[in-house]
């Protein structure tokens, strides 16, 4: 097909605004498209050349596209880029340009679709030193003999600034009204498309093979699928009642990112909740996976979220951060290694699970998933009742997660949908903690790892001045640096107590007791509510005490502090309420 | 069996030079008559022509017609290890390479692999020029300099016995106008008044490519159509010829 009739209709398609009309006019040109070229046209109205997963990306950059641009219209470099500041726009810069083209050409063949495609496709796969030169001369060697009106769209296309205004669905509606008779088929074509997000494979199966080609579309391995995806309450009340009042299964929404994994034999794949290749990110968790997955081949989701790896305590998101970039990832391996918590299976052996409900895929799950310390099925409750589900959500914040994911057990898994089937429960206020807060160190948990032989996490608490007695508030086990890991020990050893020493109050029981007599500094990202914490219990909700989220050891001990100078809980309680903020969303 | 003797390394590192300036990858043509090679830049302004016959060898044999594909980096960087003295020996080995010798007293060989290119051989324009003359290299070098302070493309114009080269830009104009009778004219011949711009730059960078080889250069053209360069590349028959399309409007 020639290139410049689906030029003349991206034209169209882009004076139009209503959806209908555009429908149409995409279908048309579907229609009139050889069947060997409509996934390649698939893509290139999304202005892409192969499904996201595959990590194909044009995005020339403008600098480069300009040059190509000043060869073949045989202009200065001046000119060319004055055009396009005026207009502000690539494509229209070049359509202008082009259309007072002053180089000749020796020899001029026309544009075909197929040409443009392959082109472009060389463009974006050229990669290391002389790519530069040679996408130049690729991208020349279009516009050489490109109409103005193909320069406008190639231009737009290879700088990654094609806007059509259609959308992946409109191209799936236009596939249906093309191939399969019209609108009615609509679910099936968006069903197939979400096991199987790949525009150009879907487009081209539904001309081929029509509607019976879609209905054997399924999960497959090295294929992500789109994320079912869940909507929001802000109340565990609210939560049932959308439920309508039946036992539903709760999870922990854990603050870490959202993997899909594929495995085949000893080969994995992770992918992004944006469906982009992550393996590189993670490929600890993929050994992880390798080792505690007990199936071949599998499809499964999980969180993946850092760990502290001398507690194996829970660390914000952002520490995820350290894996998003090109070098250094092996560092961040081991500075922040990470725990997977896997929450659903779609795809076991040769079968397709997509389709059972949530109970029958969270049992697989269970005989899959081997629980070591970096792997577990996530934490999980059965329940109709709000208050144990408000419960297990203050678990879940204790830990570090951000809520609850609240899933109704007879739920298919719905690709690409957001519905009620899953909906997140997320507070509604958070209290943000500015100022670091002096509390007294109460007892010692025994360390693994790099601080196996010395206390890895440390359990303290805050002074109650009315009652006078030392309750329990957070365990912290970050910040220390290996000559505190070594010091705080000696210090606190005249002070170390077989039982709960007197004036203590905590349900925790750490390995050793510490009488109240240091005090050292501590900064943590917000104060939530806790049912385990002894801190304030009651004073903000009957059964809930007060504890940090994140905290951290700034590394000062404050010798100049007796420890009933320590932060006090009305001090803490007056914190939580005047930094109370509504949770954004 | 192919086997291509020459007397200098000269030739080689200008045609690598040459056709480095226009494509990445090069496809080269052995008969017995000779060795040939034809391209076009990708975006279809310039194109070289190739010939060198077997005379133009010191020692050439080629039982059966064969064709070799190089990268041409690699070519540039091979033969740039010769020294002008040295004499070169291309040779096809078994193993799908290319084997060359250097030889000035002792021997240098180097083997290099030759690719798969896909690419087909591009259609010569089929031209008939109206303007034809002969200039040293060093006025076409200086000329085009001068036009290059103001413009990225010179227009050509000759009549029966003057040859004019104008540029402009908005930074100003240029012109160098040359008489037949000049010492630089070697030769000047118009069948009709001819006028035509050409880009400088693809100019320039084809005499720097061969400005070790020839001492002169024969230029034809006509109104609106291409400029075509003959290099000579020895005095045995070796040449080299570069088309380029014209520019579309004088300005």
């Amino acid at each position: 097909m020639d290139y410049a009739e689906v030029a003349s209709k991206y034209a169209e398609l882009e004076a139009m605004s209503g959806r209908n009309e555009i429908t149409r006019v995409l279908a048309d040109l579907l229609k009139s498209t050889p069947e060997d070229e409509l996934a390649s046209l698939a893509y290139m109205t999304q202005g892409k050349l192969r499904p996201d997963y595959e990590g194909v990306e044009l995005g020339l950059a403008e600098k480069l596209a300009l040059r190509a641009l000043a060869n073949a219209a045989g202009l200065s470099q001046d000119k060319v880029y004055a055009a396009y500041v005026k207009h502000g726009d690539i494509g229209t810069a070049a359509e202008e340009l082009m259309t007072s083209k002053n180089q000749g050409t020796l020899f001029s063949e026309g544009l075909t679709l197929r040409r443009v495609y392959d082109t472009l496709l060389r463009i974006a796969r050229q990669s290391g030193s002389g790519s530069m030169e040679t996408k130049l001369r690729e991208l020349a060697s279009l516009l050489n003999d490109a109409s103005p009106l193909e320069a406008k769209f190639i231009m737009r296309t290879v700088t990654g600034e094609l806007r059509l205004g259609v959308a992946d669905y409109t191209v799936l509606d236009a596939s249906a009204l093309a191939f399969l008779g019209g609108k009615g088929a609509r679910g099936l074509i968006e069903h197939a498309y979400n096991v199987h997000p790949d525009l150009g494979f879907i487009v081209a199966s539904a001309a081929a093979k029509g509607l019976k080609g879609l209905e054997g579309v399924s999960a497959e391995v090295g294929v992500p699928i789109r994320p079912m995806l869940a909507e929001r309450l802000s109340s565990a009340e609210a939560i049932v009642e959308k439920m309508g009042g039946r036992t539903v299964a709760a999870e922990y929404k854990l603050d870490g990112e959202r993997l899909q994994i594929h495995k085949e034999g000893a080969e994995v794949a992770l992918f992004s909740r944006r469906l982009e290749v992550v393996t590189s990110h993670y490929p600890d968790a993929a050994d992880l996976v390798n080792e505690h997955v007990r199936a071949r081949r599998a499809i499964l989701e999980a969180e993946v979220v850092a760990i502290n790896q001398d507690t194996g305590e829970y660390l914000p998101f952002q520490e995820l951060m350290h894996r998003r970039r090109k070098y250094g990832v092996e560092q961040a391996i081991s500075d922040y290694p990470v725990a997977l918590n896997f929450f659903d299976i779609l795809l076991a052996g040769t079968s397709d699970l997509t389709g059972r409900p949530y109970t029958a895929r969270r049992r697989k799950l269970e005989q899959v998933v081997e629980q070591t310390e970096r792997t577990r099925a996530v934490p999980k409750i059965s329940t109709s009742s709000p208050g144990e589900m408000e419960k297990f959500m203050e678990d879940a914040i204790t830990d570090g997660c951000e809520g609850l994911v609240v899933k109704d057990p007879d739920s298919p898994y719905r690709a690409g949908a957001r519905e009620f089937a899953w909906i997140k429960l997320k507070r509604e206020y958070r209290s943000e903690l500015t100022d670091a807060i002096d509390l007294v160190v109460i007892g010692g948990f025994h360390g693994r790892g790099r601080r196996a032989g010395t206390f890895g996490t440390y359990l303290l608490a805050a002074y109650d001045s009315k009652r006078r007695v030392f309750t329990s508030l957070a365990k912290v086990g970050t910040g220390f640096s290996d000559q505190d890991l070594e010091m705080l020990p000696r210090l606190l050893d005249p002070y170390e107590s077989r039982v709960k020493p007197p004036g203590v109050e905590s349900n925790m029981v750490p390995d050793v007791w510490f009488r109240p007599h240091l005090v050292i500094e501590v900064i943590a990202a917000e104060l939530t509510l806790s049912p385990v914490h002894t801190a304030a219990m009651g004073r903000i909700r009957p059964g809930a005490g007060i504890s940090l989220r994140f905290p951290k050891y700034t590394g000062k001990n404050r010798d100049d502090k007796a420890p009933e100078d320590a932060t006090t809980v009305d001090e803490i309680v007056e914190m939580y309420q005047g930094q109370v903020k509504r949770v954004g969303g | 069996m192919f086997l291509a003797k020459s007397a200098s390394t000269t030739e080689w590192r200008a045609i690598s030079a040459a056709v480095k300036t226009l494509v990445e990858e090069a496809t080269f043509e052995a008969t017995s008559e000779g060795l040939t090679f034809r391209a076009m830049d990708p975006s279809h302004v310039a194109l070289v022509d190739l010939t060198l016959p077997n005379s133009s060898f010191s020692s050439y044999s080629c039982q059966k017609p064969t064709k070799f594909s190089v990268r041409v980096e690699d070519l540039v960087k091979l033969v740039g290890r010769g020294d002008p003295k040295d004499s070169l020996e291309i040779r096809d080995t078994e193993e799908d390479s290319l084997a060359f010798t250097f030889q000035n007293g002792y021997k240098r060989e180097f083997t290099i692999h030759l690719i798969e290119s896909t690419a087909a051989s591009a259609p010569l324009p089929k031209l008939e020029l109206e303007t034809k003359a002969t200039l040293t290299k060093s006025i076409l070098d200086k000329v085009l300099a001068d036009m290059s302070v103001v413009a990225d493309q010179v227009t050509i114009q000759a009549t029966k016995d003057r040859l004019t080269f104008s540029g402009k830009s908005d930074i100003g104009k240029a012109d160098v106008s040359l008489n037949k009778s000049d010492a630089d004219v070697l030769k000047l011949e118009s069948a009709a008044d001819s006028k035509a711009s050409f880009s400088i730059e693809y100019i320039q960078s084809i005499l720097k490519a061969l400005s070790s080889v020839a001492d002169t250069v024969d230029l034809a053209y006509s109104s609106k159509k291409p400029l075509v360069l003959t290099f000579a590349l020895n005095s045995q028959g070796a040449k080299l010829l570069f088309y380029l399309a014209p520019r579309v409007s004088s300005d």
